[in-house]
């Protein structure tokens, strides 16, 4: 099945979603898509077949977003600590990345068309060849799309990524290109993964666990969190929306403490040249990849 | 009539309905919390106790969230005795506007009016409170978090490292160890949130890693009965650490 697919909407959803749009909708919503494989349990299935599904959601509920005209979603597909599951397992995940990651390329006229960016966040030098190449293709492809944006996590924890703005910044005091007195909140996060994304706005886990597993640790400092008791495989739209509904319940919270936290930003040229920098770099590290 | 007007008029009038009911059950909430604080004690205390019999293994570290709450020292110290009897080591307590850990004074003195000798606690904040090694009695550790211990932490962490007054070489578990120092507990291993709106408000993040995370609504009039039932509501959580 292909990443983007049709709007499976009834009219009633639709019309309610209509209604919901009346208010404040999240620019950036994140999901960690837990409860795959209870769901194959459950239905006497294989895990595979499980993944399979959490797959089919997972492009569903894009749908689903730009229907509510949410900008950007980013989804965690697949953590560092996953490694440690058993060998079995890690194959399959990774031979269904590999072929969702060539699917996924071979619908680029789709993506250009809708204007989706992508962006795979995380260790990408833990994966392997193959993969690297198709999700650089991908991410080089659409990089000036702006129309919507997509963030997968694969192998992706916050830690990992915290340490590593951590070395990018002091590398960078190293290199006497910026000095100890600019390090603040905002260098260290212009140097994550997620370096050209907004916080999200909401972050749903589904299966009714209530961790967030070492997702998006530094940018969920404003972000509302929804634990959704259902896996998310049996996720559906009634659920975004009633998420969405709580959002729009405690905006007016929320946007107190985003005031609170307001602080001066003052930006000397040398620093953004810096960041921009970090990003050329990544950049050239995917073309690498490709090569 | 335009469709667009239709879906504002909805729109207006769901939130509109849901707030009447919020307020219907916030009213509500009051009058049986006053019934239940009159016959509190005469029915309760058996089914708590055989509550307390299923508690499994209590969470090493507890924190405490009070979200957008103005602190009320004295349900706070309840918390910490909750605590203390339940055999939760560490307690923790973030408010990321700091009024708490300003007035933390006010904090000790509730907690020191309703302490008995065999008690002690170790307040974490305070410099000049003794650690004394070889008590015998009941022991808890305190310490009261707010926004500076939150990014802030870890932007000095990144300073510190930058002018080589601490050496790293930027894995996980050394970051982990020098961020441990300033944090002083173990990862917290159950959040207890106040609110309707669970957000962690830069809570300290590198320690949150798996924490799991539980709705008390307010830790206002929080009840031991209500501390019981999240400890057991923890106590069935599994973790797979991502296995």
């Amino acid at each position: 099945m292909s990443w983007v697919v049709d709007s499976s909407l009834t009219y009633c959803q639709k019309f309610c979603i209509n209604v919901l749009k009346c208010g404040p909708i999240p620019r950036h919503v994140a999901f960690i898509m837990d409860g795959n494989r209870r769901f194959a349990t459950k239905k006497h299935v294989e895990k595979a077949e499980g993944h399979t599904k959490g797959f089919d959601k997972l492009a569903e509920c894009l749908q689903w977003c730009m229907e509510f005209g949410i900008k950007e979603a980013t989804v965690y597909a697949f953590s560092i600590e996953n490694f440690k599951r058993s060998k079995e397992e890690v194959d399959t995940l990774m031979r269904l990345a590999r072929e969702k990651f060539k699917v996924l390329f071979e619908e680029k006229e789709k993506l250009m068309e809708e204007g989706v960016c992508i962006r795979v966040i995380g260790n990408m030098d833990l994966l392997p060849d193959d993969i690297k190449e198709n999700i650089a293709k991908t991410m080089l492809l659409t990089k000036n799309n702006k129309t919507v944006f997509l963030n997968v996590a694969f192998a992706y924890t916050s830690r990992d990524e915290i340490s590593n703005s951590v070395k990018t910044v002091v590398q960078g005091v190293k290199d006497n290109k910026i000095t100890i007195n600019d390090i603040n909140k905002e260098l260290l996060k212009k140097c994550l993964y997620t370096n050209l994304s907004p916080d999200p706005d909401i972050l749903i886990r589904t299966s009714g666990e209530v961790r967030l597993s070492d997702f998006l640790l530094w940018q969920s400092t404003n972000t509302q969190i929804y634990f959704a008791d259902v896996l998310w495989p049996e996720f559906t739209v009634w659920h975004l929306m009633a998420c969405i509904f709580k959002y729009q319940r405690s905006y007016y919270n929320i946007e107190k403490f985003k005031e609170y936290n307001n602080n001066v930003r003052c930006k000397n040229s040398y620093i953004s040249e810096f960041v921009e920098g970090v990003h050329r770099e990544r950049l050239e590290l995917l073309e690498n990849y490709v090569k | 009539m335009s469709i667009n007007f239709i879906h504002v008029v909805l729109y207006n009038l769901v939130h509109f309905t849901c707030t009447v009911i919020e307020c219907i059950v916030y009213l509500l909430g009051i009058t049986v919390d006053f019934y239940h604080g009159v016959y509190y004690g005469k029915h309760n205390n058996d089914v708590l106790l055989q509550k307390l019999k299923c508690l499994g293994k209590p969470p090493t570290h507890l924190t405490v969230l009070l979200g957008h709450e103005e602190p009320s020292y004295k349900d706070l110290a309840n918390i910490v005795f909750y605590c203390i009897s339940t055999g939760i080591p560490y307690l923790s307590f973030y408010d990321y506007k700091g009024v708490l850990k300003k007035h933390q004074n006010e904090l000790e003195y509730h907690v020191n009016e309703m302490k008995s000798k065999k008690d002690h606690i170790i307040w974490h904040n305070n410099s000049s409170s003794v650690h004394k090694n070889g008590f015998i009695g009941r022991k808890i550790h305190l310490k009261v978090f707010s926004q500076e211990d939150g990014q802030s932490s870890i932007v000095s962490l990144c300073k510190n490292i930058a002018s080589e007054k601490i050496e790293t070489n930027f894995s996980i578990d050394s970051i982990n160890e020098h961020l441990k120092n300033h944090y002083e507990f173990p990862d917290p291993e159950l959040g207890l949130y106040c609110g309707e709106v669970f957000s962690l408000y830069d809570y300290p993040q590198w320690q949150v890693r798996v924490t799991e995370f539980l709705s008390v609504k307010s830790h206002h009039n929080l009840t031991f009965e209500l501390f019981i039932d999240k400890l057991l509501r923890f106590g069935k959580c599994e973790q797979r650490l991502g296995k």
